[in-house]
């Protein structure tokens, strides 16, 4: 392989960088509820419900025009358990970047869906 | 004269690698409607003593976290963590729960790379349980 190739693809790898954050929540929503008083006892609970959202840059061309955000990822959650609260939830955003070839950067969520009613 | 020429010529070139050097971002992350970093209780068999229209709210409360990203393009691997921002929230509020938070992510490259969770919302205080 010729030197120049050589230097620039290492040039690249030492550029490339990636990020994982995780955080813990004991409640979020994105649904319009109530801030207090949920009927948490007895109410339909769906367990370690996970739910996604990510975008890939390709070249510099991006595989989608809207951003993933963290209120995509709970939405998700909450949809795909048919409730209106996250309760005791996992939130990890991350982002991989490789200058000029790839990236990626995504929400995940994952926590036990509630539906709750409103409060008494 | 000559002198002058290219010494200004020189500033601009300096201005100008500056400004290439600058760049920045914000994202819009969405609105949450509760965050809690915090074991709150929320149902009402626990709640219903409260008051809940007494109950001390401070609005507009604004948390952040901040990570430097990169140094001189060599990246650090680090980045600001979301609960932290929102238990910055909640403590500057001086309560136990965040609500109607928009949440936003500001970045920006000076041969440093810098990043900023910000959340701003209403923090709300429950009183110590019995």
């Amino acid at each position: 392989m010729r030197a120049p190739i050589r230097v620039a693809l290492a040039a690249l790898l030492a550029c490339s960088a990636g990020c994982a954050t995780h955080s813990h929540f004991e409640a979020l929503s994105t649904e319009r509820v109530p801030s207090l008083g949920y009927q948490l006892e007895g109410a339909r609970r769906v367990p370690d419900v996970a739910a996604e959202v990510r975008t890939h840059t390709i070249f510099w061309i991006p595989t989608n025009t809207h951003s993933p955000t963290l209120q995509d990822a709970v939405d998700a959650a909450l949809k795909r358990g048919g409730g209106n609260v996250l309760v005791d939830v996992d939130v990890e955003h991350w982002w991989v970047f490789v200058p000029f070839l790839y990236g990626q950067e995504g929400w995940r969520v994952q926590g036990d869906v509630v539906r709750t009613g409103d409060p008494d | 004269m000559r002198n002058t020429r290219r010494s200004t010529r020189g500033w601009q070139c300096s201005a100008l690698a500056l400004v290439a050097a600058l760049f920045g971002c914000a994202t819009d992350e969405g609105y949450l409607t509760l965050a809690s970093t915090r074991a709150v209780s929320l149902d009402t068999r626990t709640i219903r003593e409260l008051d809940l229209e007494q109950l001390p709210v401070v609005r507009d409360i604004q948390g952040s976290h901040t990570a430097v990203t990169s140094v001189l393009f060599i990246p650090t691997f680090a980045g600001p963590d979301l609960e932290a921002a929102v238990e910055d929230a909640i403590t500057r509020g001086h309560g136990d729960l965040l609500t109607r938070a928009r949440v936003r992510t500001t970045k920006w490259w000076c041969l440093v790379g810098v990043e900023t969770l910000t959340v701003r919302g209403s923090v709300i205080d429950l009183p110590e349980p019995n």
